[in-house]
Order: structure tokens, then C-alpha cells, then sequence
């Protein structure tokens, strides 16, 4: 295949596609909802307001976002505070600081945007103390906005950037962390203002905030069940700040933080609540203004085996109605957390035969920072009759899926691109299955082959 | 001129290049149709502030803003239905034989399968017909990464597709298929 063949062949592969009906509108109403969502927020979107939303099923809660951001009040009490924090008498550190907001903030500001038009004040250290992630400090200033970007659209108008100075990993040095141009003008300042840095971004340092209050670091699964929860804390500020280390619990990252105005909602069945606005990743701002994306790049921890719906043993593969049932029947069931923030379900569906015309769907839902493994079960109408958990995927595993069925009715295991055979107590093996398998229950090892490689032998855990 | 001011060109864009624009989210999106559109619909929107300030022709600055964006996709917070990937697949322009809708299928699948910045430097390079200096400014790399990762992307795709051969004798049946019919 060379490049003229695949460039053939990609097109040939899109030829057919199309924008679905509607699709215009859908966008022309969704970017005029960012203009308001911002002009919302700079007169300041209340908590009454908030708690009054979660009444809904779909409920909208402000979430954490990061900055800098340029408040609409430029009068805001925090610049004329002392400064806080345990580096806040410490002059070298201050002055490195505040020399690398001065280098680095109109970049920052202007590195998508051109929204930054210039100071209009002194900058302001608020905050500056030592973190996991190294010495950090939280900087206020007020700057000029450039045409249009204010509270009134057109006309000039000044703001507060509020910014976060540290250590960039890929570096070493002091930089500006965080730049979001598409909030500069929109935050009020009882918006929150949260920083996500360090090392895979496992900092966090949030301002204290009237919706900042309560947090959760991750969901937890439990590993009996498969059922999803969170539990939630009050934030522990000292000095207006809060510094967390997301390196104690392995089960959070920065995507998973959820940051609430005061205790968690009662939530109905299946409800999706909706932060106000997903929080932003500071290593993957700095990255985008600096052009070093790559190094900002999360990997996705789901199995990547898109379009992978085998139907193993003669049961019907799963199409798009059973797959949406699936992802419908973990959120309706409990084993979904309400505050992902990102896309939770997996590529993939394989299908296998039950007892008494009962079928099986196993699939994976990302939960936090793991994909989890969930079978579905359904009768020979289609009806969902029950749900199972396997455990946490493992995509770097030889063999990353491997499932017990209920009532002793076999395994399911499966290496997308492997040849797979299972070994039973006695010696015996099965015949080699490609992709994915169904073994008999005494299944004790899986042998998994991938091209060119030598085999690898599993042993299964019963 | 104001967001507002700007809105007619903006809608005038996305009706005439969402269509193009969705064919590349699909491949950046390793074939999952509801992704793409849910990327498409994303990046447009948050163009949609910023459009008046947009340098040049637009279309460069969206489709590099796609390319970013699906790096890191599985971070968003959209959740719609499930829409399987089989399904996704497009029909061909012509009903082509069944053979090379399969193998189609497994091209899609193949680059699915490619970390995603390589996928997005194969997509910009060989469906979008960029240079390699327009692609590397679009994915805010240097050139000489947009060549490593074109080299090891297509060695990769080859790898997992079989044969090299494969996909061309199946394209060439498909044309002569078409010419027949």
C-alpha cells in the first residue's frame, strides 16, 4: 500500500458519510449558548441557582475550572490582600514568580484569543507556598481586554487575570501554568478558579470559592459489584487555598476532581449531572500555548477495538440498539458515575450464548481512570434480567479481557488481533478462536499468540 | 465586526463544510460516526466565539483545531448514545462488492488503532492532502515529527492490514466493479 492507494482508500472509507439533519442548527445554537453561558457567568451564576438545576434529571452544576481568567469585577477584594502562604516571605521566590507571570502571561493570554490587551495594574501575588508539584503561586492582576471580550461586548474594558505560576515538568522551570482564552471575560468572581499541575497534572490547588466547598477526587468502584460512588469531603483551605495531592488516590486524575457548592445532591436513577464547564488541564494549556502538545497527550484507558462486535458460538452479534442498552441499562443500574467528565463508553461488544435462549453482552465503561468490565444479561425477548462486573480492563495485559460468566456457563476471554486457545485441568485444549473466545468453565490457562510474537500463557483465576 | 456580526459566514461554513469536515473527524475518530460528530459539533462550536478573529481561510484553523481535539477526546464530556462502528461505516459512493466494504472496514479499523496523533498526521497528511509543513503547523509539531510519524504510521497500518498488496487489489476490483456496472 502506498500513499496514493490510501489516500484513495480513506476516501473511498468517507465517501458515503454525511452531516445529519439538523446539524447547522444544532451548532449555530450550541455556539451562541457559549456566548450566553459567558455573559451568564460574569453576572455570576448563583448557587440557588445551581442547586434549583439538580432538581432535573439532566442536572447543571458549576464545576472546577482553571485559569488564568480574567474576572469581570475590577474591583476584586483578593488583589488588595496581603499574600498568603507559607513562600509568601520568601522574596526570591516571589520575584522569580512574578517574572515569569510578566514573561509569560501576555502569551499565555494571547495564544489563541488575542484577548489580552495590555496591564492596567500591578501584579498581585495572593498566594504562594510549596506543593507536591514544587513551589507555586497564585497570581492576580488587572489587564486590559482587547475590543469585545468585556462584560459589554465592543467596548474596551478591564479585568482580573488570575493565574497560576509553577514548575513545568518538561522544564524545570517557572512558568505560567494555566492560559484558557476561551474563559478570559466570562468567570465572575464567585466562579471557581481551579489549577490541575505537576507531574500527569496530579495537583490541584483550588481557591477558596462559595462553589468550590465540597470535593471528590474520583469515583470508587466496588469490586464486589460493579456499583459506582463517590464520596465527598469538605475542601481543606487554609489561607483561601487548598492544595491536593492526587497521588494518594490512584483512582484520581485531574479529569475526575468534582468540586461541588455544598453537599451532593440526591440524584435520581440514571441522571447525568453536568458541570458548568469541564476542568481545564494545566499541563495541556501550557502545551497548547508552547506547542508541545504531545507531551499533554492522555492516553485513552479503554481498549481501542472499535467496530469489535463478535458474536461468539452462534449468538447474534450486538448491533447499535443493543449497544445503546447497554450503555443505558450502567446508568440506569448504578454503575456509572453521574459526574464523568468525558466519554464513558467502550468500542467494543461481544455476544455469547446462555442457558435457556438467555444471551450475554459483555462490554467495558470507563469509571474514573479505569474501564471496567460489565456484562449484560438478557432473556430470549431482549430484556435486560441482570448485570455483572469483572473487574478493571487492562490494556497493557496479553490477554486484557477475561470474564467469568455466571452459573459456571464458561469464560470469555479476548486479545483483539490474537490467536487464543484455553488449556482445561486435565491438559486438553480447545481448538485456536481468533479475537475473542468462549471456554469451557474448567478453562485453568488461556495460551494468546499474536503475529510474530511467541505464545504467552495466562492462568485464569477461579 | 462582533461574533454576531460574523454569524453569516459562520453559518455559511458550517453548512457548506460540515459535510468534509465530519469525513475527517470520522478517520481522526477511528471510525466511531457518533464521536465524529459529537468532535465536529464541539469544535465548531467553540469556533464559533473566536470566528471573527480567525487569520485566513478558515478551514486550516478548524481542522487543526479537530486534529487537537481528538487527541484527547476521550476527555469529553459529551455523552450521547452508543453508535457501533459497524454500523458508523459509511456506505460506499457505489454499492461496492462486499470484499472491499470489509476491507475498508478493516483500514478504519486498522488506523483505530494508532496512537492518536499518528492517526491525525496520516489523516492531515493523506486524506486532507496537507504538506508536511501544514500538517506539523496544524498539529503544532515540527516537520521532521510529521515525517517520523507519517514513516511509522504507514508501517504500522501495513503491519496490521497483512499484505501490502491487499487494500490495492481490493480498491482495483471495487473501480472495476464500478466501471462494470
Amino acid at each position: 500500500m502506498d500513499t496514493a492507494e490510501l489516500s484513495r482508500a480513506l476516501h473511498d472509507a468517507t465517501a458515503g458519510l454525511n452531516i445529519p439533519p439538523g446539524f447547522a442548527d444544532r451548532v449555530r445554537r450550541g455556539g451562541r449558548r457559549r456566548q450566553v453561558r459567558q455573559r451568564m457567568a460574569i453576572a455570576g451564576m448563583t448557587t440557588a441557582t445551581a442547586a434549583a438545576m439538580v432538581a432535573a434529571a439532566m442536572a447543571w452544576l458549576p464545576g472546577p475550572r482553571s485559569g488564568p481568567v480574567i474576572t469581570a469585577a475590577a474591583d476584586d477584594p483578593r488583589l488588595s490582600q496581603p499574600t498568603h502562604g507559607q513562600l509568601a516571605g520568601d522574596q526570591a521566590f516571589t520575584d522569580r514568580a512574578l517574572a515569569a507571570w510578566h514573561r509569560d502571561l501576555p502569551t499565555m493570554l494571547d495564544a489563541e484569543s488575542g484577548k489580552y490587551a495590555g496591564d492596567r495594574g500591578k501584579a498581585h501575588l495572593y498566594w504562594a507556598g510549596n506543593t507536591p508539584a514544587g513551589p507555586a503561586a497564585v497570581v492576580l492582576q488587572l489587564v486590559r481586554l482587547s475590543h469585545g471580550e468585556g462584560p459589554e461586548p465592543g467596548k474596551p474594558d478591564t479585568g482580573v487575570a488570575i493565574g497560576l505560576v509553577g514548575t513545568d515538568p518538561t522544564d524545570h522551570a517557572l512558568h505560567v501554568l494555566t492560559a484558557d482564552p476561551e474563559q478570559v471575560g466570562r468567570l465572575g468572581t464567585e466562579d471557581p478558579a481551579v489549577f490541575a499541575f505537576g507531574p500527569g497534572d496530579r495537583t490541584v490547588l483550588v481557591l477558596s470559592n462559595p462553589n468550590t466547598q465540597v470535593i471528590s477526587e474520583a469515583p470508587d468502584v466496588d469490586p464486589a459489584t460493579g456499583k459506582v460512588s463517590r464520596q465527598w469531603t469538605k475542601v481543606p483551605f487554609t489561607d483561601d487555598v487548598a492544595v491536593l495531592n492526587l497521588d494518594d488516590n490512584p483512582n484520581a486524575a485531574a479529569t475526575t476532581v468534582v468540586l461541588l457548592p455544598g453537599p451532593p445532591p440526591a440524584l435520581p436513577p440514571g441522571a447525568e449531572v453536568r458541570l458548568g464547564e469541564m476542568p481545564v488541564i494545566a499541563g495541556q494549556r501550557r502545551a497548547e500555548a508552547t506547542g508541545n502538545l504531545a507531551a499533554a497527550t492522555m492516553p485513552d484507558p479503554r481498549l481501542t477495538w472499535t467496530g469489535f462486535n463478535p458474536g461468539l458460538n452462534g449468538a447474534r452479534p450486538a448491533d447499535t440498539a443493543v449497544a445503546q442498552l447497554f450503555q443505558r441499562t450502567l446508568v440506569d443500574r448504578g454503575f456509572d458515575d453521574p459526574y464523568a467528565s468525558g466519554k464513558t463508553d467502550g468500542y467494543w461488544h461481544i455476544t455469547v450464548p446462555l442457558a435457556n435462549g438467555q444471551r450475554a453482552v459483555l462490554g467495558e465503561h470507563l469509571i474514573g481512570t479505569h474501564s471496567q468490565l460489565y456484562l449484560m444479561r438478557l432473556d430470549s425477548n431482549g430484556a435486560v434480567t441482570g448485570v455483572d462486573h469483572g473487574g478493571p480492563t487492562d490494556p497493557t495485559s496479553p490477554l486484557p479481557v477475561r470474564f467469568a460468566l455466571p452459573a459456571n456457563q464458561g469464560w470469555v476471554v479476548a486479545a483483539r488481533g490474537a490467536t487464543l486457545r484455553g488449556q482445561s485441568a486435565d491438559g486438553t485444549w480447545t481448538q485456536p478462536q481468533t479475537d475473542a473466545a468462549l471456554l469451557p468453565a474448567n478453562t485453568v490457562r488461556v495460551e494468546v499468540t499474536q503475529k510474530g510474537e511467541p505464545p504467552v500463557q495466562i492462568t485464569l483465576n477461579h | 465586526m462582533s461574533v454576531s456580526g460574523a454569524e453569516p459566514e459562520f453559518v455559511e461554513f458550517v453548512e457548506c463544510r460540515s459535510a468534509a469536515l465530519l469525513r475527517t473527524a470520522y478517520l481522526l475518530c477511528g471510525g466511531d460516526r457518533s464521536a465524529a460528530e459529537d468532535l465536529l459539533q464541539d469544535t465548531l462550536e467553540r469556533c464559533y466565539p473566536r470566528w471573527r478573529r480567525i487569520n485566513g481561510a478558515p478551514e486550516p484553523y478548524v481542522r487543526a483545531a479537530l486534529a487537537n481535539a481528538a487527541a484527547n477526546r476521550w476527555r469529553w464530556r459529551a455523552r450521547r448514545g452508543v453508535e457501533l462502528s459497524l454500523d458508523g461505516i459509511p456506505p460506499s459512493r457505489v454499492d461496492a462488492p462486499d470484499q472491499a466494504v470489509v476491507d475498508r472496514d478493516q483500514l478504519v479499523r486498522a488506523l483505530a488503532t494508532l496512537p492518536a496523533r499518528m492517526r491525525a498526521v496520516l489523516v492531515l497528511r493523506y486524506f486532507d492532502d496537507l504538506s508536511e509543513a501544514q500538517t506539523a503547523a496544524a498539529l503544532e509539531c515540527t516537520v521532521g515529527t510529521v515525517k517520523s510519524q507519517a514513516f511509522k504510521g504507514l508501517a504500522k497500518l501495513r503491519e496490521l492490514l497483512g499484505e501490502q498488496e491487499r487494500v490495492a487489489s481490493v480498491l482495483e476490483e471495487s473501480r472495476s466493479w464500478t466501471l462494470r456496472s
